[in-house]
């Protein structure tokens, strides 16, 4: 007992440490909680009104001249230690009968090409005594892939492209994920089998492609397989363990790989649970949903239109250059026109891992593990009043996460060379802070 | 309930627990920063929805889970973290922590995040072990056996505290060791 009032006492000492730290008035901290509100529904709601609800600024500011469009290089080919994928299932659960039950689509988070939402494992199958104590299962669509596909820090399928989705398992307090699921669809069944091969190399090189980034010298990242790749059921199980060397701060990740075949095409299949519980349990509970959502996946294979690349989404006939939701990009101009502040915002992909490397090593420049390639043709020019909250980074606000105007970001891009990797979230009414829109096409 | 009063009863909750939220997110993550960060994102999610939040028996632990939650997360976007590090370096918004503490926050960053955030909630927030497997999703068994590890790591820098005393583990609560500060706040 002594010992726990030692412990105590010294754990209470540390409120010296924060005692005299600002904190944000409350009506800032409602204002924050208005925004993301604000942001969440113009993201969901897919309205066809313009305004910018905000411009999230992220942490890169880039320089000099824009980059050459790059094509994106495939994941690099790699003897498969995957077990050939079985003949799939009849039924989703395994159990043998003749028609497959039919089961609602799964809202995605993310969607390019044609991957179809009752492919991937529904919320209610995720359920089990062996996660989240057994508690009800929900997938919701939201927005925060952040201009990528990656969905575990050693994931090197990044590039949204191709037929590719992801669903997002979120429990009651849906504050983040309990688990993520993607799929990606090949034309055949060995281009399948590579692509799976290139993750699970990426899996177990991961240390040791992030000790090589320039300027790393604080991420710890351990992977470690689960010795089942020889159990027949075609996935494979890695602790994926992370952290700052010095701190020790960090996370459990649980993360699966397999592959599903049919119709002569392939399906690579990625779900991750993010481990809050031992670690028996989480792998217990990762193999049950991984197997289930390999039979699922099997079960719902189509052709896929393979190719398809990072398309604009389709504007309504009635709303020329309508946009909803987010966008990763660049903002190439913030420019002053009036008492209006006028953007150029180019869409972007955010790459890493190998992929990004890999580009990085192709035109030269210094070893990276982000890459932004900018593949969009359409450059638009956006025209917010003064006001428009922005969130500052450090780059853009001189301090972390302090709300900006866009004047100030103005004023902070005032060279024509520096460009500025943002988050743009559309949505509102037109009686928004977003006054005109233009596009256009780059050759 | 009109918008002025839910505002009204948020900004009391607000000053009333924030200071208390930090000080355990502090313990939790090591640094002052990175736990205004995730107190300030938990708050603004608690305002998202606090006609319901402040409808729970303890929209506190709501808050104070969702901040650690939050602390998580951004571990596993590391990667973009990587990156601002790279070129922007290390953000200091926050001055340094008390010399005499700095031991201690080193000690606490070097056992498993586990076991730290089953120290904080047990010893700081005084949560009894039901509680904090309840608020971490776990089972009692593990929340006990995370302590016991736990305090057996930070025996060596707290003084002389007995590596193999298996501590309190009560599972009832014990008195709030902050709440003093709520009411002079």
């Amino acid at each position: 007992m002594r010992d726990d009032e030692q412990l105590r006492a010294a754990l209470m000492d540390l409120r010296s440490d924060v005692a005299t730290l600002p904190m944000r008035p409350p009506g800032q901290v409602r204002a924050r909680g208005d925004q993301r509100t604000r942001r969440r529904r113009a993201a969901l709601a897919g309205t066809s009104a313009l305004a910018v609800a905000a411009v999230v600024v992220g942490t890169a500011l880039t320089t000099g001249a824009p980059q050459a469009r790059q094509d994106v290089i495939p994941p690099a080919s790699s003897s498969s230690s995957l077990p050939p994928s079985p003949t799939p299932s009849a039924g989703p659960t395994g159990s043998g009968s003749a028609a497959p039950k039919p089961r609602p689509a799964v809202p995605l988070a993310v969607a390019v090409g044609a991957v179809d939402p009752a492919s991937f494992l529904p919320a209610r199958l995720w359920r089990g005594p062996d996660l989240s104590g057994g508690a009800e299962l929900a997938a919701h669509p939201t927005w925060d892939q952040q201009g990528t596909v990656q969905i575990q820090l050693c994931d090197v399928d990044t590039v949204p492209d191709g037929d590719v989705g992801i669903a997002q398992v979120f429990g009651a307090r849906k504050v983040v994920p309990v688990g993520v699921e993607r799929l990606r669809r090949y034309a055949t069944a060995a281009q399948a089998t590579t692509a799976a091969a290139a993750l699970v190399t990426g899996l177990r090189s991961c240390q040791q492609r992030y000790d090589t980034l320039e300027g790393n010298n604080s991420l710890s990242v351990v992977t470690a397989d689960r010795a089942n790749a020889t159990s027949g059921d075609g996935v494979l199980v890695f602790r994926v363990g992370y952290g700052d060397k010095s701190a020790g701060v960090g996370a459990t990740d649980w993360v699966a790989v397999f592959t599903a075949g049919g119709d002569g095409t392939g399906t690579v299949g990625t779900v991750v649970l993010t481990g809050q519980g031992p670690a028996d349990t989480n792998f217990t509970a990762l193999r049950r949903i991984a197997v289930a959502a390999r039979e699922q996946a099997a079960t719902t294979s189509a052709a896929p239109s393979v190719g398809a690349r990072f398309a604009p989404p389709a504007l309504p006939q009635d709303q020329p250059g309508a946009i909803t939701g987010a966008r990763f990009g660049l903002v190439s101009q913030a420019l002053p026109a009036g008492d209006d502040v006028v953007l150029t915002f180019n869409e972007a992909t955010l790459l890493s891992g190998t992929t990004a490397q890999a580009l990085a090593t192709t035109t030269g420049q210094r070893l990276r593990d982000g890459y932004y390639v900018q593949e969009s043709a359409r450059v638009r020019t956006i025209t917010l009043r003064p006001g428009t909250p922005v969130w500052g980074s450090l780059t853009l606000a001189g301090s972390r996460g302090v709300a900006v105007t866009a004047t100030q970001v103005a004023a902070r891009l005032r060279s024509p060379t520096q460009r500025a990797a943002v988050w743009v979230y559309f949505g509102g009414t037109p009686d928004g802070p977003v006054t005109a829109m233009q596009e256009q096409y780059l050759p | 309930m009109p918008d002025e009063d839910l505002a009204e009863s948020f900004d009391d909750f607000y000053r009333g627990t924030s200071r208390r939220v930090l000080h355990q997110l502090y313990a939790m993550t090591g640094s002052a920063a990175e736990a205004q960060d995730c107190v300030g994102e938990a708050y603004a999610r608690a305002w998202q929805r606090w006609s319901a939040v402040r409808t729970y028996a303890d929209p506190e632990a709501w808050v104070r889970t969702v901040a650690r939650r939050v602390a998580v997360s951004r571990w596993r976007r590391a990667r973009t973290a990587v990156q601002h590090l790279r070129r922007h370096g290390r953000e200091q918004t926050a001055p340094a922590p008390d010399e005499d503490h700095t031991v201690l926050v080193a000690a606490l960053r070097r056992i498993t995040a586990d076991q730290r955030e089953a120290i904080v909630l047990h010893h700081l927030s005084g949560l009894s072990v039901t509680e904090v497997a309840a608020e971490t999703g776990v089972a009692v068994g593990t929340v006990k056996a995370r302590l016991s590890r736990g305090r057996a790591a930070l025996a060596a820098v707290i003084g002389d505290l007995d590596p193999t005393d298996p501590g309190d583990l009560r599972t009832t609560p014990a008195p709030d060791p902050t709440t003093e500060d709520v009411h002079r706040a």
